[in-house]
């Protein structure tokens, strides 16, 4: 073999830091801008997405179907039961799911990685990206009462403005549990087996009032007709707190993953986690 | 000129395997070629070019920046274009839509200008036409233009380009090296490839690297000029040359150490590539 050749340059060691346009180097600019950017394009990767094309489809059909329907409060009635807007944050949890971690299936993070954007702030933008999503979800629920009201529902089953947020919310609820998820257990079967292990969990809490840490749907029974037992559900107001804060629980949940000085939002999390608590505790019949 | 990327003793090791071991060179203003076999650790260095991979040990300089430092590594990005070796896409998108969200990533807000400058990338990647078009839908050729495209928002100041023309029929890659020629008039372009031809019609600069380390460092003539009176035609094929090839015309080409009185023929930039490497080039020619 030869020796090693090299031709150096004798300018080799002043490299120059002037440049054109290095007056664009800020550090510690604001990221909210690019963040409500990203969010907005996410947004529209996700409402585009066939499952959540799906859910909104499935549920607008069956909610309109079911806006005769009648016997409990206003929240049964306008989710016939809880059934049909139980289906929309599942298929929202998975899509939410997919799109967070497409990046990585797609082979896209070499190029995320060279740019100025930091992870945290995509994280952020995945989980902004369930505002309009959630914000769809209001639009259905409050033109499905609307309709309802046309066609001649009593006053009394009009819902409550917290009535009208619980399914948004848990629309929100489903999209930052799934970018929490993808951040966390970035494999292809984890956003399954998390839906699984919350199914399980829902079951265990199914008996008597601690039902309703676990989903908040009134239990109607019917016999020959006739309405037989109504088990009210608990302050509808305190539940969407609840859902909140739940959501907030997983945007900082996934927000940990990414950053690197964590002790603020620990701090955070922590203040959220004993709110959450609070309002769970307070929605309970 | 002044010198936009300082690489001095550069080490990087995974795991018990010595990607790089010392590798040091310098670019300035223009296109630099790094050329080197299977292994040699191109692509680490590049993806430290792109700040997506830190050094394990040395010295890393780009733009007058130390990537190390998160504040310089922030500046960095924001001069820098990028096309990794295999560039992952969103196949979904139309080139449009990918090209804009990767612009969104380079801190472009303003919707009417980041279009504006997504139009302008995709016009001189040439794929004005095809820019609606969903990415799967693009042959590998036109993908690799959108991944070029990208690279060139916001006219960076360094642009990092991975084999850029692996995989592309001749007449891409006539149009690349059109392209990527014109970006190296203002800018610093550094660029892996196998294709010795590539690097020839391209750079003002070539670094060969060769298991993790420094084997050349200069200019492309000065490459050539290695194989001077090393190359030489024969009717049949000799004893003593290192590669011999039967030609077209029906004679072998020879590498290596001559005899005496044999008919020597100007060299190429292969034929100095070949020579300094040694076995390891010879092995991957074959």
């Amino acid at each position: 073999m030869r020796d090693v050749l090299v031709a150096r340059s004798t300018s080799a060691a002043t490299a120059s830091p002037g440049s054109r346009r290095s007056s664009t180097v800020v550090p510690g600019r604001s990221s909210w801008p690019v963040i409500v950017r990203l969010a907005w394009a996410e947004a529209r990767w996700l409402l585009r997405h066939p499952l959540t094309l799906a859910g909104l489809c499935f549920v607008g059909f069956a909610l309109f179907v079911n806006s005769n329907a009648s016997g409990g409060s206003a929240f049964t009635d306008l989710t016939g039961g809880g059934a049909p807007g139980l289906w929309l944050p599942p298929v929202v949890f998975f899509a939410a799911n997919l799109g967070a971690t497409r990046s990585r299936r797609d082979g896209v993070d070499e190029l995320h990685g060279a740019a100025p954007v930091a992870r945290a702030a995509r994280t952020a933008a995945l989980c902004g990206a369930g505002l309009p999503l959630a914000t769809a979800a209001l639009g259905l629920v409050v033109a499905v009462s609307t309709y309802r009201g046309l066609v001649g529902q009593p006053r009394s089953i009009v819902p409550t403005p917290a009535e009208l947020l619980l399914l948004p919310l848990s629309v929100l609820g489903a999209v930052t549990l799934g970018v929490m998820v993808a951040r966390w257990l970035p494999w292809r079967a984890a956003p399954v087996g998390v839906f699984i292990a919350l199914v399980a969990v829902s079951i265990a809490l199914s008996d008597g009032a601690s039902s309703w840490w676990g989903s908040y749907v009134e239990l109607v029974e019917w016999k020959d007709h006739e309405l037989t037992d109504i088990r009210m559900a608990g302050s509808a107001a305190w539940h969407a707190a609840y859902l909140l804060g739940l959501s907030t629980m997983a945007v900082i949940g996934a927000l940990l993953r990414d950053l690197s000085h964590r002790r603020s939002l620990w701090c955070l999390g922590a203040v959220v986690t004993l709110l959450t608590a609070g309002a769970g505790w307070a929605q309970l019949p | 000129m002044s010198t936009t990327v300082v690489v001095d003793e550069v080490t990087r090791s995974f795991g018990r395997t010595r990607a790089l071991d010392g590798v040091s060179f310098t670019a300035s203003r223009g296109v630099t070629g790094l050329l080197g076999p299977n292994g040699a650790g191109k692509t680490t260095l590049l993806r430290m070019m792109a700040t997506v991979l830190a050094p394990g040990g040395g010295r890393l300089s780009l733009l007058g920046l130390d990537p190390a430092q998160p504040e310089d590594r922030l500046a960095i990005r924001r001069r820098l274009g990028y096309l990794p070796q295999e560039p992952g896409f969103y196949k979904h998108f139309t080139a449009f839509e990918f090209v804009d969200y990767i612009a969104i990533l380079k801190e472009m807000t303003d919707r009417r200008s980041r279009h504006d400058e997504v139009r302008r990338v995709l016009a001189l990647a040439g794929l004005t036409e095809v820019s609606g078009k969903k990415i799967r839908a693009l042959s590998g050729g036109m993908r690799r233009r959108v991944g070029l495209a990208q690279a060139l928002l916001g006219d960076p100041d360094l642009v990092v380009l991975d084999e850029p023309t692996v995989g592309l029929d001749p007449e891409q890659r006539l149009r690349f090296r059109e392209l990527i020629s014109a970006i190296g008039e203002g800018r610093t372009v550094l660029l892996s490839t196998h294709q010795t031809e590539d690097v020839g019609a391209l750079c003002s600069r070539i670094v060969v690297l060769d298991a993790g380390r420094t084997r050349f460092d200069g200019t492309p003539r000065e490459l050539r000029e290695l194989a001077r009176g090393r190359v030489w035609l024969s009717d049949d094929r000799p004893v003593g040359a290192q590669l011999s090839w039967r030609t077209g015309e029906g004679r072998h080409r020879n590498l290596g150490t001559p005899a005496a009185g044999v008919e020597l023929i100007d060299p190429t930039l292969e034929d100095g590539y070949l020579l300094l490497l040694g076995e390891r080039a010879l092995a991957d020619a074959a």
